[in-house]
């Protein structure tokens, strides 16, 4: 029997892996890729590595299969209950794990932007495009439009010009930043990392031959069988268009919520970020006994923070195990508390120059990608029949029961219910996750083995 | 829509998958949407509700918009399944059903 189970191998989860078994409990690992890294460090062990995070990143990786009592890469984590119970399938066959602890280190997802067109082929996300890059070397053909705001946006923008692509021009939906505010939040911020900042810097100065039309409030994609012309309106009002087949989004990022709504673990609105996150206690304890969450997934601090999470995570784990003592536990714990607060005044910094955007929605958006609910359909749905919460007003127009589970509709479902209700989104709950998570054939339900 | 880099070290191993009946030239253990990306048309399926062609969209398997018909299974999402020579890869159009894609 395995003491914990892991869901993630990105630098959060491979962390935790270290940390635990250094101490003594030994770890599953589940991560749906085949590789691990997470999404920061996608195939890490195939790629060259630029720079000194990627290096890091490769060591960690190296360590981690090194150290795991077992990796399951291919893996989807399906279903997990209290007890703990975890249901993963791999390979075609399904498992029941039941762990000691489960440690959910599921990382973050883009925040949903959507706008009229969003859903046409040659619209993507800014994040989709840098996965490409790292995973299958592959950019793209033509000069690129990006859309929206945020540092992954100026990141990707960096390594597409050093791997020898084009940037057409960058509709850029960024407020103006707030001077006195960011130059406040600055000291703090270079305590942390004036490495990074240096770096995004250095983007900035990089990117000043790229044409940027500012403070852009509204964007539409309109074409046939891909998108062909983009037109967008700024703040002053001013209108304009541009011809292209391919247009990479983004709005920032949120934590995958998915694993810990399923888990039961209580979540609650992040008001700065504008996301919902899991309730975490001491060491990234959740609500439910035996549930731990660390990383992106546990509210979004960055990769590097991600790492320090996790180590923290899996001292919290080894303490209520009795693997060691709460003093043991303190003095292990001290300098990633520190490392975690000054991670979070970065962080602070980072999200007074992006904070999320979220554009208004118009009617003829496509709100639910899977089920093509459009906006204009919900707000009359809800205007009908105000008493609908969320799960409400997915039953009643199956916004959110598609294959995507609500992953991309949810956040946008919970704007508009909130726009119509005149409330905060902190008083409204994320539509309720069913099993199973990920698809799940009836061959490997039926083939279900209780193994450990 | 996309193009290759080349590979700075040793290239890794071709080999061939076909999409709706057609061969197509592969890297192994590349991501199935990424071929996609590169194929023409660069779409995965036609959606259920109202056809509309759709293409990988978060490339993270949390968008669920890249699914195709992979080996005989339907609603497969391209973006977190690796190619393998030999695949046989069907794009979906509408609703998959129990013979598979109507």
């Amino acid at each position: 029997m395995t003491d914990v189970v892991i869901v993630g191998a990105g630098p959060a989860g491979m962390s935790a892996s270290l940390e635990l078994e250094a101490r003594g409990l030994s770890t599953t690992v589940v991560d749906d890729q085949s590789g691990p890294g997470g999404r920061i460090f996608a195939s890490i062990e195939t790629r060259e590595a630029h720079g000194i995070e990627d290096r890091r990143g490769a060591a960690l990786a190296e360590r981690f299969r090194a150290n795991c009592t077992s990796y399951l890469p291919g893996a989807e984590m399906w279903q997990i209950e209290p007890g703990p119970r975890v249901f993963v399938t791999q390979n075609g066959r399904a498992r029941l794990l039941q762990p000691r602890y489960v440690l959910l280190c599921s990382g973050a997802q883009e925040r949903p932007m959507p706008f009229p067109g969003w859903t046409l082929p040659g619209v993507m996300t800014v994040g989709a495009g840098q996965i490409l890059l790292k995973t299958a070397r592959q950019i793209p053909d033509q000069p690129v439009w990006l859309a929206g705001s945020g540092p992954l946006l100026m990141l990707y923008a960096h390594q597409l010009l050093a791997a020898g692509g084009d940037i057409a021009g960058i509709l850029d939906t960024t407020p103006p930043m707030p001077l006195r505010v960011a130059s406040r939040l600055l000291p703090a911020a270079l305590g942390y990392s004036w490495r990074d900042l240096l770096r995004g810097a250095g983007w900035w100065f990089e990117l000043r031959k790229v044409p940027v039309v500012r403070r852009v409030e509204f964007l539409s994609a309109e074409g046939g069988d891909r998108v062909e012309i983009v037109r967008y309106r700024t703040a002053d009002g001013h209108e304009g268009e541009v011809k292209t087949n391919l247009l990479l989004i983004h709005d920032g990022v949120i934590p995958s919520l998915h694993a810990a709504l399923a888990a039961g673990c209580d979540h609650r609105w992040n008001s700065t970020q504008r996301c919902f996150e899991p309730v975490t206690g001491p060491y990234g304890a959740s609500s439910i006994p035996s549930i731990f969450l660390a990383g992106d997934g546990a509210g979004i601090l960055g990769a590097k923070a991600a790492a320090l999470s996790g180590r923290l995570a899996g001292i919290g784990i080894a303490l209520e195990a009795g693997n060691i003592s709460t003093e043991e536990a303190r003095r292990a714990s001290q300098a990633l508390d520190r490392h975690l607060a000054s991670a979070q005044r970065f962080r602070n910094f980072l999200d007074t120059l992006y904070p999320p955007v979220e554009l208004r929605i118009s009617g003829n958006t496509m709100v639910c990608r899977c089920e093509e609910v459009s906006a204009a359909t919900l707000r009359e749905t809800i205007l009908e029949r105000p008493h609908l919460g969320a799960d409400g007003l997915k039953i009643a127009t199956r916004a959110g029961m598609g294959p995507c589970q609500g992953r991309q509709c949810g956040p946008s479902i919970l704007r508009l219910l909130a726009e119509a209700n005149g409330c905060g989104r902190e008083e409204l709950e994320f539509p309720r996750v069913r099993p199973p998570l990920k698809p799940l054939t009836i061959g490997e339900l039926a083939a279900l083995e209780a193994s450990e | 829509m996309f193009r290759k880099l080349p590979h700075a070290g040793t290239p890794p191993p071709t080999g061939a998958i076909t999409i709706d009946g057609l061969s197509v030239k592969v890297e192994e253990g590349e991501p199935l949407a990424a071929v996609l990306l590169r194929a023409d048309p660069p779409i995965a399926r036609l959606t259920p509700v109202n056809r509309e062609p759709r293409a990988p969209f978060c490339m993270m398997g949390a968008c669920f918009e890249c699914l195709v018909e992979v080996d005989g299974e339907p609603s497969s999402r391209s973006c977190v399944i690796r190619t393998r020579p030999g695949m046989v890869v069907r794009r979906q159009r509408g609703r998959p059903g129990p013979g598979g894609i109507q």
